[in-house]
């Protein structure tokens, strides 16, 4: 492996204020330690700020204002190649969109290995076609986002995640347009990285119990009225 | 009356300002991306080499059958009307240098601006902007690829390349093609032609035709990218970034050439002693 991914021992948010700068703010002055080496079921209500939690936490999206940090580093202070040996070791799966529209499905998902050098073609090759051969995705592997299904665009989106073997997986609603199967195969997929130790930590935001169930190992309400150490 | 009065100056004074703003934005973009792209160790050289291939066959190869009917069209007028017109006078003999001044160092540089805007300025700032709403750059940076580096820089260097070289084939097609179309209808020598425009060639013409294009082709793909990538959310915002593209990569095109046209023709004034 060509590229550094560093180890990721502690989550921390202090003093955060989240929101969209001349709109709403959707939480002020939080602090929150990060439950580490679990499956966590990030939760809270409608509009309370999830997608942006995990958005935060993948490093894609800064606080207005307070201080995220990874192994007591401060994060909105890295610059992008600060930052990079940390965000190669966060798979993030956006709730929707997120995929190359110039590229097919298998380019996708070989973008960031081919990018980073991570492996031998033939290996990248391979470690691309498992996965979409897991999936049922091989037969439309040359197919654009636009030419395939909701549902297959979703499984690309979620794979991509995984493909370069996180030890961090931030996962915002998976499952949604995944048939039963597939859910069943993702479910499957995050036990056996945990069980083998290439996954150690993952942050999911999912209503779907089915999915959820045996699978998360720790419940991080976003109640931002408390503070929260779980760690 | 006062009031009025500052109240009009205040908004040039903003204006202004505005301008600066931008410009300052832009140019940063230009600084960033470049710095990314040359000192980013972690960057995917061959991907990045592969955008550009692709910017140059789009910007580039993609647009020669239209420079080349403007070109002809342009070098067949200009010669025609320099014939006639300089032939009334007795002085046709300097057309092939009327042909060095105005195509070579004018209309080249401009023309192929204006196409390259005109196609590539409006794709890229499209394209970024469905980006954005896609969250397609977003996602490029989870992965740990720099939008900077793989889209913006890539996108800027095919764009550079892709200018010089159709200014440059522009520049040929009109001066042998506008020869060719002026020669069906009536008959002006070709080495004298020839003569006229090598014996106008001056050094100082390589370095304009180079810092025009150059910084033609900086300019549209900078000031594109940098429009494309200020649509946030909606779909709604991406033509209107395209339009702001197009519009200030004309305004900043135009004025960085006649800058240097003027700056070319005070030092020729000034060799000839006239300043």
């Amino acid at each position: 492996m060509s590229i550094i991914q560093n180890p990721i021992n502690s989550l921390e948010i202090i003093n955060m204020c989240m929101g969209f700068v001349d709109s709403n703010i959707v939480v002020e002055n939080v602090c929150a330690k990060l439950p580490m080496d679990e499956l966590v079921r990030v939760c809270g209500g409608r509009g309370v700020g999830k997608s942006y939690f995990l958005k935060m936490l993948a490093g894609l999206q800064a606080p207005i204002s307070g201080k995220y940090l990874i192994n007591k580093k401060y994060v909105n202070k890295m610059s992008f190649e600060e930052f990079l040996p940390y965000r190669l070791n966060i798979g993030y799966a956006f709730e929707y969109g997120g995929l190359i529209s110039n590229l097919s499905l298998y380019q996708n998902l070989m973008l960031p290995l081919e990018y980073h050098s991570v492996l031998s073609e033939k290996d990248m090759h391979e470690r691309v076609m498992w996965y979409m051969s897991e999936f049922n995705l091989v037969k439309e592997k040359d197919n654009r986002p636009a030419f395939v299904s909701g549902s297959m665009k979703k499984e690309v989106c979620v794979l991509r995640a995984f493909i370069l073997e996180p030890e961090v997986l931030i996962l915002d609603n998976p499952t949604v347009g995944l048939n039963k199967g597939n859910i069943q195969k993702l479910k499957e997929i995050i036990l056996n990285k945990k069980k083998s130790g290439s996954l150690k930590h993952a942050y999911i935001v999912s209503d779907n119990e089915e999915f959820l169930s045996e699978l998360v190992t720790y419940d991080f309400k976003l109640d931002w009225t408390l503070e929260q150490d779980a760690a | 009356m006062t009031q009025y009065l500052v109240n009009y100056v205040d908004q040039i004074g903003r204006r202004f300002l505005s301008i600066f703003v931008y410009t300052y934005k832009v140019i940063s973009l230009l600084h960033v991306a470049t710095r990314s792209a040359v000192f980013d160790q972690s960057q995917g050289l061959r991907q990045i080499i592969r955008v550009t291939l692709a910017q140059i066959y789009f910007t580039g190869w993609q647009a020669l059958p239209l420079i080349s009917v403007l070109a002809v069209a342009t070098g067949g007028i200009v010669i025609m009307q320099a014939s006639f017109q300089l032939s009334i006078f007795g002085g046709s003999d300097i057309a092939g240098r009327l042909m060095m001044a105005v195509i070579v160092r004018e209309v080249a540089p401009l023309m192929t601006a204006l196409v390259v805007i005109a196609r590539s300025g409006t794709a890229v700032a499209s394209e970024l902007g469905n980006m954005q709403v896609n969250k397609e750059i977003m996602a490029m940076e989870s992965m740990g690829i720099n939008p900077l580096s793989y889209i913006v820089f890539p996108r800027l260097l095919g764009g550079v390349i892709s200018v010089v070289s159709l200014a440059f084939y522009f520049s040929l097609i009109a001066i042998v093609g506008g020869y060719t179309v002026t020669m069906l209808i009536h008959n002006i020598s070709f080495s004298h032609y020839l003569n006229s425009i090598v014996e106008s060639f001056q050094e100082k013409d390589i370095l304009m035709f180079f810092l025009k294009n150059i910084f033609s082709g900086t300019i549209i793909f900078v000031v594109s990218c940098y429009q494309g990538m200020q649509v946030e959310q909606s779909p709604h915002e991406v033509p209107q970034a395209t339009t702001r593209a197009v519009m200030n990569s004309i305004i900043y095109v135009i004025f960085f050439n006649l800058f240097l046209t003027i700056l070319f023709y005070l030092s020729e004034l000034r060799k000839m002693d006239v300043l």
